[in-house]
């Protein structure tokens, strides 16, 4: 079972994500694979910085303490908020096109688009 | 018709993407060992450089300041856009009655008082020990922000957000964002450059220690505390109740 660490659950649930952004219509249902991608990439990077038996990096003085690696767990401190600020500000981007076209079908808001282009263009004409 | 079968073919195209990029990733990940990171020279001697026990929020806040202060702008920039877009809606819309949604469940009216105080006082501590064990100021701002969330779920969120003055909670967030930056420009004064800490280091493990680590949690748990809050306060204004 050594393949079955946090590295590569976090590949799969990216994948997980991916397929969910990409096969889904349904705008919320894309933001919450947003979310897993982020979280499966944070669960990556920690696993990646963590060795066997290592203790948080919170020097305490004990002798013979191994120390896991502080460094991915700074960057992805990062990472959490600007997933925040992505989710927060798209969140509000779909209720606009919700407020508008009464729906969280992505296909269907694209239809309605392109029906709004079309009709444009004849009033121009 | 036509687009249906566009869609599936869309479709199968997206899982095999999704399938090489598995099979892929997976494979170029086997071959990391696990060996001593870059991290191993921050705890040789990230306590002897910032005076933190916490080498994570040394880091944070002493090594890679000018990172973290780019974070806190664009984490401000996604309040500022809530407000802005969600002010945009609201104009085409007929004004709500400004309802006094008051919870009807009696326990999580109880439970909402009983709990606020204790989960406040937990994210104040997570916010002042900052540099001494896992916490800081992000974790901290949000939990003071879930305290407000809580009162609102509790109380009805117009009522407490009319409790908290919108102007002065306004500029309050500026100052501390401002407060955030010139703090860092302040440095040269010290004879120091920029972004470097020029607190006395103090006597690590002791509360004040760490140079300006600890101010610098208690400006981001204050910033994060009121961005969350009024994003927060942006959709539940919108939505009419919490």
């Amino acid at each position: 079972m050594e393949w079955l660490n946090g590295v590569t659950i976090g590949v799969v649930l990216f994948v997980i994500g991916l397929l969910a952004l990409m096969l889904r219509r349904d705008l919320i249902v894309k933001l919450l694979g947003l979310g897993l991608i982020n979280t499966s990439v944070i669960l990556c990077l920690i696993s990646l910085g963590y060795y066997t038996r290592g203790v948080a990096p919170i020097i305490t003085g004990k002798p013979g303490q191994i120390y896991i690696d502080p460094l991915p767990q700074a960057l992805v401190l990062s990472a959490i908020v600007i997933n925040l600020a992505i989710l927060a500000l798209s969140l509000v981007f779909v209720m606009i096109l919700v407020e508008r076209y009464h729906t969280t079908d992505s296909v269907k808001i694209a239809q309605q688009v392109e029906q709004e282009r079309s009709h444009d263009q004849e009033h121009i004409r | 018709m036509i687009v249906r079968k566009r869609l599936t073919v869309q479709n199968t195209i997206a899982v095999i993407v999704a399938l090489i990029f598995l099979v892929v990733v997976l494979f170029s990940f086997s071959f990391i060992g696990r060996r001593p990171g870059a991290g191993e020279q921050f705890i040789r001697q990230g306590v002897e450089d910032t005076g933190a026990v916490n080498i994570v929020a040394a880091i944070y806040l002493n090594y890679r300041l000018f990172d973290t202060i780019f974070e806190i702008l664009v984490f401000a920039l996604a309040v500022i856009g809530v407000r802005f877009h969600l002010h945009a809606i609201k104009d085409k819309r007929p004004r709500l009655k400004e309802a006094l949604f008051i919870s009807e469940s009696h326990i999580v009216r109880v439970a909402g008082d009983l709990l606020a105080p204790v989960v406040a006082l937990i994210g104040l501590f997570l916010i002042v020990t900052g540099h001494l064990a896992p916490g800081g100021g992000f974790s901290g701002g949000a939990l003071l922000g879930t305290v407000i969330l809580l009162l609102a779920v509790a109380r009805g969120g117009e009522r407490v957000g009319r409790r908290l003055n919108e102007d002065v909670v306004d500029r309050l967030e500026q100052i501390f964002l401002v407060s955030i930056i010139a703090l860092s420009a302040l440095s040269p004064l010290f004879g120091r450059p920029f972004f470097a800490n020029f607190f006395p280091l103090g006597e690590p493990g002791r509360l004040l220690s760490g140079g300006w680590i600890l101010l610098y949690n208690l400006l981001i748990g204050g910033k994060v505390f009121i961005g969350i809050w009024v994003m927060m306060y942006c959709f539940i204004r919108h939505r009419g109740d919490v």
